[in-house]
């Protein structure tokens, strides 16, 4: 029985080990807050142990797991995030475990150029905060983990032509949105 | 198709990409031959798209997968359903795993016949029933606080 529980966990913690790094950063550039960040993420991974038996093995792990995550942060995001958080085992986060922000290390730039670096990371954040949430979910899927028009629909349950039109009006709103600051940096 | 400027500006995303379809993308082309406007705009979506590189990612934090796995195992969803029959052959697949130490990552093949692993009490092996995600959400929600202890 020991061997058991020992068993199926480490399997199970290989895959965790395997995919926290994409599930993190799509959580973080989805919701920009760190706050719950740690108990969306578990709620995924647990939800992908208890979904598995709806996994197509000729499918890529990795979009089910995008398309598992879509489902809690999108489809239910509304109502889940009046709820507690599903963790009903686990102890709550404490705060020395938060997760770390990827932010770069700001000695690597010269001060002015950090200090802008972070005025526009800030600025997108909002940007990204005013797109509606499956805009912003394809948005993120496609800029930050190379999805294709083709896997972001399998991961939305959409079709490919539905993406590539969600995906052309969530850069034109960040685009128009961003326009008054970018105006400098634009060469002729 | 003759585009006007708004209908440029709906597809230039695409543009930038090579997206559209052949049609589409010569229209645009004609378009931006011979309308300034939108050929800046066409600039200002590829200095958008870089711009979006600031937006910063996060780390998990350490023992993050350790906090997982154990609360996976509290659950008693997952005590209950995972088969004796299937514990031996997961402990030889994670003892085979562990062999293999972290010097390579496992291929989507090999993480993907480690759940069928895990599953094969119950896969659904039918394509339309495998799409469907939306179970019922008791089905979702993990069980601890229901049975037992
Ligand atoms: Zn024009």
């Amino acid at each position: 029985m020991v061997r058991y529980q020992r068993g199926d966990e480490s399997a199970f913690r290989r895959i965790v080990e395997l995919y926290e790094g994409t599930v993190f950063n799509l959580l973080f550039r989805f919701t920009g807050s760190r706050e719950g960040l740690e108990d969306l993420a578990q709620e995924i991974f647990l939800r992908v142990v208890r979904a598995r038996g709806r996994y197509r093995p000729k499918a890529k792990f990795s979009t089910f797991l995008y398309r598992v995550a879509f489902n809690l942060c999108v489809n239910e995001g509304r109502s889940r995030r009046k709820l507690r958080l599903a963790s009903l085992d686990a102890p709550s986060p404490s705060g020395d475990r938060s997760p770390r922000a990827d932010l770069p290390d700001p000695r690597a730039r010269p001060p002015h150029e950090a200090v802008e670096h972070e005025e526009m990371a800030r600025r997108l954040r909002s940007i990204l905060d005013t797109l509606p949430e499956t805009q912003r979910m394809a948005l993120v899927m496609n800029k930050y983990h190379d999805l294709s028009y083709r896997e972001i629909a399998e991961a939305l349950g959409s079709t490919e032509k539905a993406v590539k039109s969600l995906l052309a009006r969530a850069r034109r709103s960040v685009r128009e949105r961003l326009a008054p600051y970018l105006g400098g940096e634009i060469p002729a | 198709m003759n585009l006007s400027c708004d209908g440029v500006r709906d597809l230039l995303a695409l543009h930038v990409e090579g997206a559209l379809d052949p049609a589409e993308a010569e229209s645009v082309a004609r378009h931006l031959g011979s309308c300034a406007a939108c050929r800046a705009e066409e600039r200002l979506e590829r200095a958008t798209w870089r711009a979006l590189d600031a937006v910063p990612g996060a780390a998990p934090p350490s023992a993050f997968a350790e906090r997982v796995a154990e609360a996976a195992r509290r659950s008693s969803r997952w005590r209950r359903i995972l088969p004796l029959a299937a514990a031996a052959s997961i402990a030889l697949l994670a003892g085979a795993l562990a062999l293999r130490g972290t010097r390579a990552v496992l291929s989507d093949e090999e993480v993907i016949a480690h759940l069928d692993l895990l599953e094969n009490w119950d896969l659904v092996s039918d394509p339309e029933l495998a799409v469907a995600l939306d179970a019922p959400e008791e089905d979702l929600l993990p069980l601890g606080g229901g049975s037992g202890r």
